[in-house]
């Protein structure tokens, strides 16, 4: 679910902290098929996290469930992950913007998680 | 609170799993791996995390190495292997080039798909792709660019030798020259170390002779200097 704000929930600053230390990024598998697809390895992705700027900022996306309920992290509050527009350059040589989907989570140390990777869908 | 799930922070909700991963050592062609992940009996999120993903980094790079060292007769395979085997080193393609002792921007140009390396070079990096002993010896020797300047071509021999010989098989190496740039790369290292080895012995015979008659003039200069311009190759 789009949230139309235009101010991210986490400090990209601080995110790209936490994905510059070896142990500070974290993936799910689902966003490793999709770099990989793209031709793009772990560290590369990382490369990209770090290289983000304020103004590829998108959107907030909100989880919620299939009837738009909202669903709540184990603290009662809402999961919400940043959502960037960074522009790359594709197996094929040509520049496309991707959707990469982020959160910071501090946890026993602060991890930048990368939910999605992929081109934006029609 | 090792055990915690980064979205929904739910505690000792994840469970370790494998999934089948599709890696593209170069575009077209895919190999299926089996890799680790957790997963949130909360919310279903499949992760991996930064331990998890860097043991999986090693996995996916050690397999596509390994298919690229086998399928190296495939068009444009050499520059995939030789870009793979720098991220799999953690290199930059300056220390790369130091390491293996490949001069000037030979080993961009590899990975652009620009230049062929010649069989010497192809054959070391094969041996690279398929040992990770060789890699973990490459890694441990010092930067061996102050011998580059003791033989004309792009890689360094002593090493590459040494390397080829403790870690790979040269007879099955051997019959890895198929491209035609490979070929002309083969007949450059053999004048090189033939007719440039000869000159060398006739360089040092004519500098006795000068010695004796310095008004002579030096054929062998010339075969040396057309033997060097012949590494524009690389």
């Amino acid at each position: 679910m789009v949230n139309t704000t235009s101010i991210p929930r986490f400090n990209l600053k601080a995110m790209q902290l936490a994905a510059g230390l070896k142990d500070g990024l974290s993936i799910t598998s689902r966003a490793r098929q999709d770099a990989e697809n793209l031709g793009k390895d772990f560290e590369e992705v990382r490369k990209i996290v770090l290289g983000l700027r304020p103004s590829d900022f998108d959107h907030v996306w909100i989880k919620r469930d299939e009837k738009k309920r909202l669903i709540l992290n184990a603290q009662g509050k809402e999961i919400a992950m940043d959502v960037y527009s960074p522009r790359i350059v594709a197996p094929n040589g040509e520049e496309c913007s991707v959707y990469l989907k982020l959160m910071l989570t501090a946890t026993a140390i602060a991890i930048t998680s990368i939910q999605s990777f992929h081109q934006h869908r029609k | 609170m090792t055990n915690q799930c980064p979205f929904c922070l739910s505690e000792n909700s994840l469970q370790e799993q494998t999934y089948e991963f599709s890696a593209h050592p170069m575009p077209g062609r895919t190999i299926k791996l089996r890799l680790k992940n957790e997963v949130c009996t909360y919310c279903d999120e499949e992760i991996e995390s930064p331990n998890i993903a860097l043991q999986n980094n090693a996995i996916i790079s050690d397999a596509k190495l390994k298919w690229l060292a086998e399928h190296i007769e495939v068009d444009r395979a050499i520059g995939y292997l030789v870009k793979e085997l720098r991220t799999n080193l953690g290199v930059t393609q300056k220390k790369f080039s130091e390491i293996t002792g490949a001069k000037g921007v030979s080993i961009s140009k590899y990975e652009l798909h620009t230049l062929k390396p010649s069989a010497l070079a192809r054959t070391l990096f094969t041996v690279l792709a398929e040992s990770k002993e060789a890699r973990d010896a490459l890694l441990s020797r010092s930067s061996c660019k102050a011998f580059t300047n003791e033989n004309s071509l792009g890689i360094h021999y002593a090493s590459a030798r040494e390397i080829i010989t403790v870690f790979g098989d040269t007879t099955a190496t051997a019959t890895s020259t198929t491209t035609g740039l490979s070929l002309v790369n083969s007949i450059v290292e053999f004048i090189d170390k033939t007719i440039c080895g000869a000159s060398r012995l006739l360089e040092a015979s004519m500098i006795q002779l000068e010695l004796s008659d310095e008004a002579e003039p030096r054929p062998a200069t010339k075969t040396r200097r057309s033997s060097q311009n012949l590494v524009s190759v690389y």
